[in-house]
């Protein structure tokens, strides 16, 4: 390596200095990392509530140092205005990189949540992964439990959507889920809804959203539906009775097949569901006979079958927007016709036929295929 | 007489130069004979019974009869190599080769006969490679014993051994052997033309040949390798390459050597291909990690944070919360005291050299830790970095690499992601550009050859049977 070459690298690095600008080092403890967002609107005012993880405000005796959680409050006539009330409060600058959920309270929800939402787009350092929830409960009371236990909240939540997403029971979306849908216009969304019950958080259900804004929450007891459209493996627990015993089964989705039709200008949804139903246990135990067994098959087939048209009937009646995302379906196979219509009306008036199919099996020494005695 | 005296006069001249020539006249009625030697390079032994007392017999017992080179050389000397020289301008530079002269008063040929008593270690067992299923038989100071190991070993006719002189006032023997219907032609010529154009009063050891030999002298990394096990010196002449043996020095330069050569073991051939393959993986891996580790360390501490995932952020913000420094600080001190804990533990004497590893790691670590001066992931990122740059089972390679992983720091420390991207950059260039005496440094990846690759992760003697393409090997089948 000559003079020359040295020269040449020499220059290399001084244009890079020059030009990439990536002077911008920092200290990753330096900064308040923020775990939980939660955005309200009250009387004209946008309020900005931010947990931040004491990195610095610790027991300097300590090895790790740290101190838990704090709250952060900022308010202002708009999100412009909080946000800047935020960054004068904040003594390190804010990174939202480290952000684990997003809150908006009931009345942020009905205000409209499409400005922020868009506003975390231009954060750069926003996660797009970032998960979304809503609030009916007032921001301090949903903080303060776990910020007492030196808890994060937002973790608190974010691994409780995460337990339940992936036991089937709850729908988790995130930002990146919601700028798709606000961009599509004409379709509806839900967002898990957390409250507060005996001082613990709680998912309660789910906020639905048309136009970015809140038309009605669902409670937690009819969301084994919603989940039957919108969570990768459904699972629920179903209890039937007889004269003489009591069966729990654990319901679990197979096959899910949404078939769209397009004829006559009529929208026509064929759905075919299939169940694997384990029988859990029962009261006393007994021998299954084979009637039964079709008995409990014919009742469980009924109870799912409710549940998914109940779902369908609220979105469609009720609610009038498509938040179970039948949309996808008809796109995927008519896009040209999709593009050219009002899918909100016509998702209203589409007839959509339901066929469930539930099939028992044994479980825990229940052996169906006993003969009787 | 008037020749012997003539020599005698020379050799005085010398002698007061050089006091360690001696002398030793044997008077006969036909004449004097003259026997010239260093006594600190000769075999006295072989001195006194295959030259003096031959010669003292002779005269002795056959008065009458004339004695000269011819009759000593064929019927009285019984060393087994020794020959008649005429020139006289070579008299001192035998005698400073460790050559016994013997003079004869009536003619000016002379005998050179070769008993030299070279004080060398005795093989002993490996010490920068070790082994458990290969030889242990390693080279030592010593010319001839270096090459009988190596023919001790290849019985081939094909051997070739050729002879070089370095040094004008060293003159130290330098042997290139190969294998000649395998080794690539050019290689030899190359490494012909590079020892042809050494002009130098001396060299000492090996490594201030390869310093020599190499085709650019300010470039980072090392064109050719070294051996001290004399079965790997072996496995690399039947692959090919040449290997440049300096007398006085018990490492073997071998070439040409590529990039991942350097990171196999010899043992990766005695193993079953498929934990090779684990290894040499896991080495490359390590090579990366020595040169990266802290350079990393910086880009998501300073940069960077968000290239971690959400639950990692807040906890490295904790594990740094009262370290004083800024992330470059750090690490360019924590690194500079592992370079010094690493010079002083190769220079101190072995039997003080744990308690300065323990110094080193536990008191120095606990304490900087403790005290607050460094957090405990730099210090575990240091550690891991600093042990995967011994991996290389030749280490010459890792010189250049803890260079450029300062290099990579400070521009990473100054530039971020992009400083990194660029050092990056800036290696593979070097390491493209280089080449081993016409091989290309990074074959068989840059040139890709994709059989080769897969000869090279994948070798195993019984399976691989031909040699990598890249070495352009005269022949290039091994088994069939």
């Amino acid at each position: 390596m000559g003079n020359k070459n040295f020269r040449s690298l020499t220059m290399v690095l001084f244009v890079g200095l020059i030009l990439v600008g990536c002077w911008d080092s920092g200290n990753i403890e330096q900064q308040n990392n923020v775990s939980l967002v939660i955005v309200d609107f009250n009387e004209e005012q946008y309020s900005f509530y931010i947990e931040l993880a004491n990195v610095l405000g610790g027991n300097l005796r300590d090895d790790q140092g740290g101190g838990g959680y704090s709250i952060l409050h900022a308010s202002g006539p708009s999100l412009i205005d909080a946000r800047d009330q935020l960054n004068r409060r904040s003594d390190y600058p804010v990174f939202l990189g480290a952000t684990r959920a997003v809150v908006f309270t009931q009345r942020m929800a009905d205000k409209g949540i499409e400005e922020y939402i868009n506003r975390i787009r231009r954060e750069y350092d926003y996660r797009k992964s970032v998960v979304l929830l809503t609030s009916p409960t007032e921001p301090f009371l949903l903080i303060s439990d776990e910020t007492e236990n030196d808890r994060s909240v937002g973790d608190a939540i974010e691994h409780t959507l995460e337990n339940q997403k992936n036991e089937g029971q709850t729908v988790v979306v995130t930002v990146g889920d919601v700028l798709q849908i606000i961009a599509l216009e004409n379709v509806g969304f839900l967002l898990p809804q957390i409250s507060s019950e005996e001082e613990e958080n709680t998912l309660t259900g789910y906020t639905v959203f048309k136009d970015a804004k809140r038309i009605g929450t669902i409670p937690a007891e009819e969301r084994k539906g919603i989940a039957y459209f919108l969570c990768s493996n459904p699972a629920f627990y179903y209890e039937t009775k007889d004269e003489n015993n009591h069966f729990i089964f654990n319901v679990v989705m197979v096959k899910k097949n949404i078939k769209p039709l397009y004829k006559d200008n009529q929208i026509t949804f064929e759905i075919d569901m299939s169940f694997e139903c384990e029988l859990l246990y029962m009261n006393k135990i007994t021998t299954i006979t084979k009637e039964q067994q079709k008995h409990l098959s014919e009742e469980l087939t009924k109870m799912i079958e409710d549940d998914v048209i109940s779902a369908i009937k609220d979105s469609q009646r009720t609610y009038r927007t498509d938040y179970l995302g039948f949309y996808k379906y008809f796109r995927a196979k008519f896009l040209k016709e999709f593009k050219e219509m009002n899918w909100e009306e016509k998702y209203t008036q589409a007839e959509i036929k339901v066929k469930v199919k539930a099939k028992i099996e044994g479980g825990q020494g229940v052996d169906f295929n006993e003969k009787e005695e | 007489m008037q020749m012997i005296t003539k020599y005698e006069e020379r050799v005085k001249g010398l002698i007061s130069n050089n006091p360690d020539i001696n002398k030793r006249i044997i008077k006969g009625c036909s004449g004097e004979v003259c026997v010239l030697f260093i006594k600190q390079l000769t075999d006295r032994e072989k001195l006194s019974n295959h030259i003096i007392q031959p010669i003292m017999h002779y005269i002795t017992r056959k008065n009458n009869l004339m004695i000269n080179p011819t009759i000593a050389m064929n019927s009285i000397i019984l060393a087994e190599n020794c020959l008649i020289e005429e020139e006289e301008g070579r008299l001192l530079e035998n005698l400073l080769e460790g050559m016994t002269l013997i003079l004869f008063s009536d003619t000016n040929t002379y005998i050179v006969v070769e008993i030299k008593l070279v004080a060398s270690k005795s093989i002993a067992g490996p010490e920068l490679t070790f082994t458990l299923k290969g030889a242990r038989d390693t080279f030592i100071e010593n010319l001839d014993t270096n090459l009988s190991l190596i023919r001790y070993r290849i019985k081939d006719p094909n051997l070739k051994i050729c002879y070089h002189k370095v040094g004008r006032r060293t003159k130290t023997r330098v042997a290139i052997v190969y294998i000649d219907d395998l080794v690539n032609d050019a290689v030899v010529t190359e490494v012909e033309k590079r020892m042809n154009q050494i002009d130098i009063d001396g060299i000492s050891a090996s490594g201030d040949l390869e310093v020599m030999l190499s085709n650019d002298k300010l470039n980072f990394f090392p064109q050719s390798g070294i051996i001290e096990r004399s079965d790997v010196a072996c496995g690399a002449l039947l692959e090919g390459k040449v290997l440049i043996i300096v007398e006085g020095s018990g490492i073997v330069l071998v070439v040409p050597k590529v990039f991942c050569e350097f990171l196999w073991s010899s043992e990766d051939n005695y193993d079953n291909p498929y934990f090779g393959l684990f290894s040499k993986v896991l080495r490359l891996l390590s090579i990366f990690f020595s040169i990266s580790l802290s350079a990393l360390f910086i880009i998501i501490t300073s940069f960077s944070y968000d290239l971690l995932p959400a639950e990692y952020i807040i906890t490295l913000s904790v594990s740094r919360a009262n370290v004083p420094f800024n992330s470059l600080t750090g690490v360019l001190l924590l690194e500079g005291i592992v370079e010094l804990l690493r010079e002083a533990l190769l220079r101190i004497p072995k039997q003080i050299g744990p308690a300065v590893g323990i110094v080193g790691a536990i008191i120095i670590g606990q304490a900087a830790i403790s005290s607050g001066i460094f957090s405990p992931l730099l210090l575990m990122l240091v550690s891991l970095s600093f042990l995967a740059s011994f991996v290389a089972p030749d280490f010459t390679i890792m010189n250049p690499l803890r260079l450029m992983k300062f290099f990579l720091i400070l521009l990473s420390g100054t530039l971020g992601i992009f400083g990194f991207s660029f050092g990056l950059c800036f290696l593979m260039t070097m390491l493209i550009s280089t080449n081993s005496f016409g091989i290309p440094y990074m074959a068989p990846f840059a040139p890709y050859n994709k059989r080769d690759v897969k000869k090279i992760f994948l070798y195993n003697k019984a399976t691989t049977k031909q040699r990598p393409h890249f070495l352009r090997t005269n022949n290039q089948r091994r088994a069939k």
